[in-house]
């Protein structure tokens, strides 16, 4: 191959301060939008395992639209689509009032997206806890509120924390999606310092890197969490 | 980490191993085939047309320096293997072999000359501004304020802001990804304008819902040459494609193809010669 290789040129300025906000901004985007899919995960999967029917069907039609439809298609929908239908003063505000219109939109595609998947594995664990649990809740004299926050979703988390390790790397992952409505995270730099300095090898085995070291920090920070909240007794460990 | 670590490793070995083949023309005569790298959506340079065949400007120009490449080394017949590249792809496509040579729309800056060479420039392109007719926008001096976009990572992006900071205009720029995306930003009133090659906007806007709304304002900002990317290290291979070169522009030839693509053009760019191409066209007219 005749390629000139130059790891050099990464250390060139402005080279790294790049691969650095670029890096900063993929972490600031996934871990807003995990803490919106957490929340909506949560809001929804309660919805979902509730005695009303009502409830159960608002929860289902979230997760099935929002999970059967390509994040990529849905983010562009909330960046282009979205802000058309709105009255026209509200569309001006999201198209350039609100603060980072990128960014926002992304995050917020990301976050609906991930919490629809997420609400899945809650309501799995909900299920797994039981419904002797949910009865003896009952029994006990706990209203509805006090049964899923005292004792179902205490249970549910711990049961599917492994998986939900998969979908907060996805997270990450799925941010460089961003990149196509003009947010410039680590993947957008990297193409940008391609374009700079014609080095798309050495540019991209470094946003690889930093992508590696991104899961393998939420691996042992899941391990961690695991270790931290198991009951004793609850898993039976080989 | 240590399987990743030998995957990477042999396979940049095997990469390297590919080096010991000869330079590009002995190639093309072993395999009697040309592989061509190009953008399918660079138009007027290259483009799909409907049959999903690449066609345009450079490809035409291209296929000159094929039939001199057939003749030179007497092949009865050169198949030609069209590529499609991306921003991203086509350097690694160009010094790895896969390709012999690049015809699309490929700005030559001295840093790329790190991996690749350039044959001759055949177009100059003028950095302009696209904007809303009635905006109020005549140029980049009226623009304090306002939202500009231009394509990330591109030679426009950074002339644009060498020339707000020299200026001391306060415009925000917002980032698009493709020339479809800037001009949807502004179709949409997300930005007031919308940077870029005049050659780029005049496409978008030709192919934008209302061209009639939409304007180019504003003195060039800067030009620069666009040139076919060539395996880098391969003097024999680069000497025949620029003859070819150097005998469409001296012949003329050069200027039915442009008028062909650019003048309206088929693409409806619209866009006469500029002086400097011109200028260049006649300085690379090279004698024999």
């Amino acid at each position: 191959m005749n390629y000139n290789w130059n790891w050099g040129v990464l250390l060139e300025e402005p080279y790294p301060q790049w691969l650095l906000t670029g890096f900063l901004s993929t972490c600031f985007i996934a871990i807003c939008a995990w803490a919106i899919a957490f929340t909506l995960a949560t809001l929804v999967a309660v919805a979902r395992t509730s005695e009303s029917r009502f409830w159960r069907g608002t929860g289902t039609v979230y997760v099935e639209v929002l999970r059967n439809i390509p994040i990529l298609v849905q983010i562009f929908i909330w960046f282009y689509v979205v802000p058309e239908l709105l009255p026209t003063a509200w569309g001006d505000w999201v198209k350039r009032g609100m603060p980072y219109p990128q960014m926002t939109t992304a995050i917020l595609a990301l976050g609906f997206y991930t919490g629809a998947k997420l609400a899945e594995h809650f309501r799995a664990g909900i299920h797994a806890a039981g419904a002797g649990q949910r009865n003896a809740a009952k029994a006990l004299g706990l209203n509805a509120f006090q049964t899923y926050r005292y004792i179902l979703l205490p249970s549910a988390y711990r049961i599917v924390l492994p998986s939900m390790t998969s979908e907060f790397m996805g997270v990450f992952k799925n941010s460089a999606l961003a990149l196509t409505i003009g947010v410039v995270e680590l993947t957008a730099q990297a193409n940008q310092i391609t374009e700079y300095t014609f080095q798309p090898l050495e540019t991209f085995t470094v946003a690889t890197l930093l992508y590696v070291f991104i899961t393998l920090v939420i691996v042992s920070l899941m391990t961690w969490v695991e270790k931290r909240t198991r009951v004793a007794g609850s898993v039976t460990r080989t | 980490m240590k399987p990743l670590l030998l995957v990477v490793a042999s396979v940049l070995l095997a990469q390297s191993a590919n080096a010991q083949e000869g330079p590009t023309l002995s190639r093309i005569a072993d395999s009697k085939s040309l592989s061509i790298s190009y953008r399918d959506s660079a138009p007027p340079f290259s483009y799909l047309d409907s049959e999903g065949k690449p066609v345009g400007y450079s490809i035409d120009i291209c296929s000159k320096i094929a039939d001199a490449i057939k003749k030179e080394l007497g092949l009865d017949e050169l198949a030609i293997k069209y590529v499609p590249v991306t921003a991203q792809t086509r350097i690694p496509i160009i010094a790895n072999g896969t390709a012999d040579i690049e015809c699309a729309a490929t700005a030559i800056t001295l840093d790329r000359f790190r991996q690749v060479d350039y044959l001759f420039p055949t177009f100059v392109s003028n950095a302009r501004l696209l904007v809303k007719k009635g905006s109020g926008i005549t140029g980049l001096d009226s623009t304090a304020g306002k939202v500009l976009t231009t394509l990330a990572g591109t030679t426009s992006e950074r002339a644009l802001m060498a020339a707000l900071e020299e200026k001391g205009i306060d415009a925000k720029i917002v980032k698009s990804k493709d020339n479809p995306q800037g001009m949807l930003n502004l179709e949409q009133g997300r930005v007031d304008g919308f940077f870029s090659a005049d050659v780029i906007l005049s496409g978008v806007r030709a192919n934008s819902r209302n061209p009639d709304d939409y304007e180019m304002v504003g003195e060039s900002l800067f030009s620069e040459p666009y040139a076919f990317m060539v395996p880098r290290n391969d003097p024999d291979f680069r000497l025949l494609a620029n003859r070819v070169l150097a005998d469409l522009f001296s012949s003329g030839e050069i200027n039915t193809i442009y008028k062909k693509w650019f003048d309206p053009g088929v693409t409806k760019v619209n866009i006469p010669m500029s002086p400097e191409l011109s200028a260049l066209i006649s300085a690379y007219s090279l004698a024999k």
